[in-house]
């Protein structure tokens, strides 16, 4: 029981990592790999907002900073560096591994390879099925299946939405509809930068930012991502359960786990991108490559 | 943007000609004077390391610049290969040739699986599998302290030809030579064309009646193999090593020589692998510079010159036309 | 009268030898061999320790500058950054050596730099004094003395701490529960994480808890290094009625797990060392008041000890803003000794310095933290009661302060037992 919902949280967790990279890979077609620093950038400009107005800023004020921050820099990157050379994937790949290499090294200038520590939104704890769980991780949780409720209506529902589920799928069909396709990627860009700051804000009480963390939320993206299936937002949820109770199975059963967890994600995603490319639920939008 | 050069075809016509061969040997003529005249062992031991680097990102762009499969994780066999040496040296005392040999062996088999692992995969799929299987290795290396050293590695083994500079200084620079032209008469011969035709058009190819597969094994073969050969030595070298052998920061290092040398040319990746470890001497002195400086030089290069270093006289020639 | 002026002539020249010869003693050449001594100091630059390590070299350099240096002889830092791997520290030292050409080498911090700097010093003959905790270090010395006789550790080894953990620290903890809660045995878990110090500790604690009749040891678990995570640990030590959780390592592991186990209310008490909290407000900052409040972390040498190092830390908080970190102090040590046994061997000499070294003694006035400071047989810091290396156990108090628990003579208080704790296993 511990495991199921521990587990649960924990997967609720990641899924709010992965998704906003299922986004882009999805839409835009690119592994944007700066994706981590999204989620980097929210917490630490939150510590310079605080350590300069001081301690009493309204959490509201910090929040909407901290994400416009990250918005900002998705933004930039994705004009000036991923979509002029959107096609050319293995170049993208590593001009975004530079950029995250960069970012780390700056944050390590300026805040120090320690991680930093932000306060929680919300402390305490609460008693779920026989299990203390913190309340933070309560309202990772919760945040994460508004998020995905929202984004389902969104794209679903709304003409935006409609717009980029058909660029996803035919950029060619919607360049000739006269679809200005490159607002579609950028708005993209915003919608996934907005996701993972709040990610980002939201777990850094649990799991403390510092500039290195950038490699292991990209596994942890990758791994929910390939098993969900590439480009498959839906399929995250799912993906990301299911990675987050074996962590926390193996954690707990296996000797050495706490050290060996991280490895479930790399073995996931070696095992599935060997034998099966298309992961669980199919790959949206990939199939030319696969 | 149609005009542009590709960034996996380098090669400047002039290094094309059979008269690369002589230069190169040329050049490390050259360099079996630097001991005399050089006496700062400063210099020389920068010179070594670079030597020792042209190996591996010579290799790397036999795989990743011919073949077109770029490896996120090579320091796999670099750091796989050095550790495997340096443990058999430590734990075992076995005679240092025999830990050189079977680090490189291990290389070699390693390149094997991989490759066989990989056969299916392009592009970003390729990356990431690649990306993850070193530090897969790193974290089974944390998990076990007391018998592969954990994180703080393994120290105190037999170090190369008993820690004297110059017999090191030689030893490499032999190494490098013999490695260098091998990897050059392979990937200008037959092998290399058929990996380039590989790279460009792998189903033309097998409709052409290449065995894609087989080629595709062999270039992780011989890659993985010098790759190994190169870390088993700089493990020996060093006397020293730790996961961190093994980690990102080995395994983009070839993927930047090769992009800022030129990409596809043999050549132009040790020319990379001479000016990265030079500037790292300088940048020494800038901890926080160093990366920032390398990333930046990567993001420029491949967004302004993805020829590489090897590609400035073309661009040069271009830039007079287009000013003309 | 020529017999006066024999004599007078005699007088003149003999006062005038003997002022040209005190004139020309005077302005002799340096005695040392050069005017400058040069001194790499190595260490993760980019980590709190790292740049403590600089700082307490540099005061200890400047010191002794703004003294007149070693026998007139300046002495010139080369800093660089060895960002705690072993290869890096590798090749930052061999250029100090080779292009900078120095004269001895300070600093280290990780375990896996400390092995390279022994094996360094090995490889050019050159004095390396450097902080390893790991007592592989010492099996090294020991197996080849010879050939390690440049190196020196100027830090307590992780088995010392141990030796003093168990009688003092743990003892406390156990005895505190019993008696505050009413039990006859106490169960038990160790936690280590995987760092090479933390080795010795994992297995005294072990050994000790399972000898112990008024204990059980119920749970035995090893953490990564920069683990953040701890739910599954955590919700194992509550399945097994662990009152007593002895947690060691260094780092922010440290931080997350206290904040962590506090967040869940776990009922056990926690106590060990925990590195980083050395610096107390960076703590109580990043963990919240509430959590530091019931958790207790066994510290060395961080409060003063000694008159004279009260002084030192006001100097070094008039020059760096803060409190300084515990290798502020090791460092300066380590300089500080290095350049008496300059004096005293009257040469750079490597052999002759080292002799040197093997003989020195610096006193409670010239040292950091402790009454009197040498290195022992094994070329290691020696550690006594007596010689005034003090290791504190303590407490944090809701209100942010601190609440020393031992030695006796500094004890305030007695051990703060959380309610929750108290609560839930008080026999009703």
């Amino acid at each position: 029981m511990d495991i199921l919902v521990n587990g649960v949280l924990l997967g609720l967790g990641y899924c709010l990592i992965a998704v906003g990279m299922a986004l882009i890979l999805g839409v835009a077609k690119v592994f944007d790999l700066t994706y981590a620093i999204y989620y980097t950038i929210a917490p630490y400009s939150a510590l310079v907002l605080i350590r300069t107005l001081g301690p009493i800023t309204p959490v509201w004020l910090i929040f909407i900073v901290s994400v416009g921050a990250s918005v900002v820099f998705a933004l930039m990157t994705h004009s000036f560096l991923i979509l002029p050379i959107q096609k050319q994937h293995v170049v993208v790949l590593v001009s975004t591994i530079a950029v995250c290499l960069v970012v780390q090294e700056l944050l390590v200038f300026k805040a120090g390879s320690e991680p930093i520590h932000l306060p929680a939104t919300l402390r305490g704890s609460a008693n779920i099925l026989g299990v203390w769980v913190t309340n933070q991780k309560l309202l990772v949780g919760g945040v994460t299946v508004c998020i995905l409720v929202m984004l389902w209506v969104f794209l679903t529902k709304t003409r935006l939405g409609l717009a980029i589920r058909v660029t996803a799928e035919q950029p060619e069909a919607m360049k000739m509809a006269g679809g200005n396709t490159r607002m579609i990627y950028l708005f993209t860009a915003i919608l996934a930068s907005i996701v993972a700051s709040i990610g980002g804000l939201l777990l850094s009480p649990i799991y403390p930012p510092h500039p290195y963390e950038w490699l292991d939320l990209l596994i942890i993206a990758l791994a929910v991502m390939v098993l969900g299936g590439l480009g498959n937002i839906w399929g995250c949820l799912p993906a990301a359960l299911i990675l987050g109770i074996s962590e926390v199975a193996v954690a707990i059963y296996v000797p050495f786990g706490g050290i060996i967890k991280r490895t479930v994600g790399l073995i996931i995603i070696l095992l599935i991108l060997v034998l099966r490319p298309t992961g669980l639920f199919g790959v949206k939008g990939w199939e030319e490559e696969s | 943007m149609s005009a542009r050069i590709g960034i996996l075809q380098a090669p400047l016509n002039f290094f094309r000609k059979k008269t690369i061969y002589p230069i190169v040997l040329l050049l490390f003529m050259l360099e079996l004077l630097f001991p005399i005249f050089i006496s700062n062992y400063w210099t020389l031991r920068i010179i070594m390391f670079a030597n020792l680097f042209v190996i591996y990102a010579t290799s790397f762009d036999l795989l990743a610049g011919y073949t077109g499969l770029i490896s996120f994780g090579h320091s796999l066999f670099f750091g796989g290969a050095g550790y495997l040496a340096g443990l058999l040296s430590l734990s075992f005392g076995l005679p240092l040739t025999v830990c050189i040999i079977t680090g490189c062996l291990f290389a070699l088999i390693v390149g094997l699986l991989l490759g066989y692992i990989c056969l299916r995969l392009k592009g970003p799929y390729l990356a990431v599998v690649t990306l993850i299987c070193p530090l897969v290795v790193i974290t089974i290396l944390y998990a076990s302290p007391t018998i592969l050293g954990g994180e703080n590695g393994i120290a105190g083994f037999a170090q190369l030809a008993g820690g004297s500079l110059i017999k090191q200084f030689y030893i490499v620079l032999a190494l490098t030579m013999v490695s260098l032209l091998i990897i050059l008469v392979l990937a200008r011969g037959n092998l290399g064309l058929i990996l380039k035709t590989i790279r460009e058009d792998e189903l033309g190819a097998e409709a052409a009646g290449i065995n894609t597969t087989k080629y595709k094994l062999i270039a992780f073969i011989v890659s993985g193999f010098f790759s190994g050969v190169s870390g088993t030595f700089y493990a020996h070298i060093m006397g020293s090593i730790g996961p961190t052998m093994l980690s990102l920061q080995y395994g983009m290092s070839p993927i930047f020589m090769i992009y800022l040398g030129g990409a596809s040319s043999i050549i132009g990746p040790a020319i990379g692998a001479y000016v990265i470890t030079f500037l790292d001497l300088y940048l020494l002195a800038f901890p926080y510079m160093r990366i920032i400086i390398y990333a930046a030089i990567i993001i420029i290069f491949l967004r302004f010159l993805p020829g590489g270093l090897m590609a400035v006289p073309s661009e040069i020639g271009r830039l007079k036309r287009w000013l003309s | 009268m020529e017999r006066n002026k024999k004599s007078l002539v005699l007088v003149i020249g003999l006062s005038v030898f003997t002022l040209l010869a005190i004139i020309s003693e005077g302005s002799a050449q340096p005695t040392l061999e050069r005017s400058m001594i040069k001194m790499g100091i190595v260490s993760p630059l980019k980590k709190s320790y790292g740049i403590a390590i600089l700082r307490g070299a540099e005061m200890a350099t400047k010191e002794i500058n703004d003294a007149g240096g070693v026998l007139g002889s300046k002495i010139q830092l080369f800093t660089a950054d060895s960002e705690g791997t072993a290869p890096k520290a590798i090749e930052v030292i061999e250029k100090l050596y080779y292009a900078d050409k120095v004269d001895v080498i300070v600093g280290a911090y990780t375990s896996e730099e400390a092995t390279a700097f022994q094996e360094q010093s090995a490889k050019f003959k050159i004095n390396i004094l450097y902080h390893g905790t790991a007592h592989m270090l010492d099996n090294k010395f020991k197996s080849n003395p010879e050939k390690y006789k440049y190196s020196w550790t100027y830090v307590v080894s992780d088995l010392q701490g141990a030796d003093y953990a168990l009688s003092h620290q743990y003892e406390l903890f156990i005895s505190a529960i019993k008696k505050q809660i009413g039990l006859e045995k106490v169960n038990v878990a160790v936690i280590s994480d995987m760092a090479l110090w933390t080795e010795g500790f994992h297995a005294k604690n072990i050994d000790y808890i399972k000898t112990r009749p008024d204990c059980k040891l119920v749970y035995v678990g090893r953490t990564g290094r920069d683990a953040v995570d701890f739910t599954a640990e955590l919700t194992e030590l509550r399945a097994k009625d662990v009152q007593l959780i002895i947690f060691t390592t260094g780092f922010s592991a440290g931080y997350s797990f206290v904040k962590q186990a506090y967040d869940i209310k776990i009922p056990s008490m926690i106590t060990g060392t925990n590195l980083l909290s050395w610096s107390i407000d960076d703590f109580i900052k990043a963990v919240g008041i509430d959590a530091a409040a019931y958790n207790s972390t066994n510290c060395f040498m961080t409060l003063p000890t000694t008159p004279h190092t009260f002084t030192l830390i006001e100097r070094y908080k008039k020059v760096y803003a803060g409190h300084p970190l515990l290798d502020v102090g090791l460092a300066y040590n380590g300089v500080k000794a290095y350049a008496k046994a300059v004096e005293t061997a009257r040469s750079l000499d490597h052999d002759k310095v080292q002799k040197a070294i093997e003989k020195l003694r610096l006193s409670e006035g010239e040292a950091w933290g402790c009454k009197e400071f040498w290195f022992d047989v094994n070329h290691r810091v020696h550690v006594s009661p007596t010689n005034g290396l003090i290791f504190f156990t303590y407490q944090f108090t809701p209100t942010g302060g601190v609440n020393i628990l031992d030695p006796p003579e500094y004890k305030k208080g007695d051990v703060l037992i959380p309610p929750w704790v108290a609560d839930k296993w008080k026999k009703k």
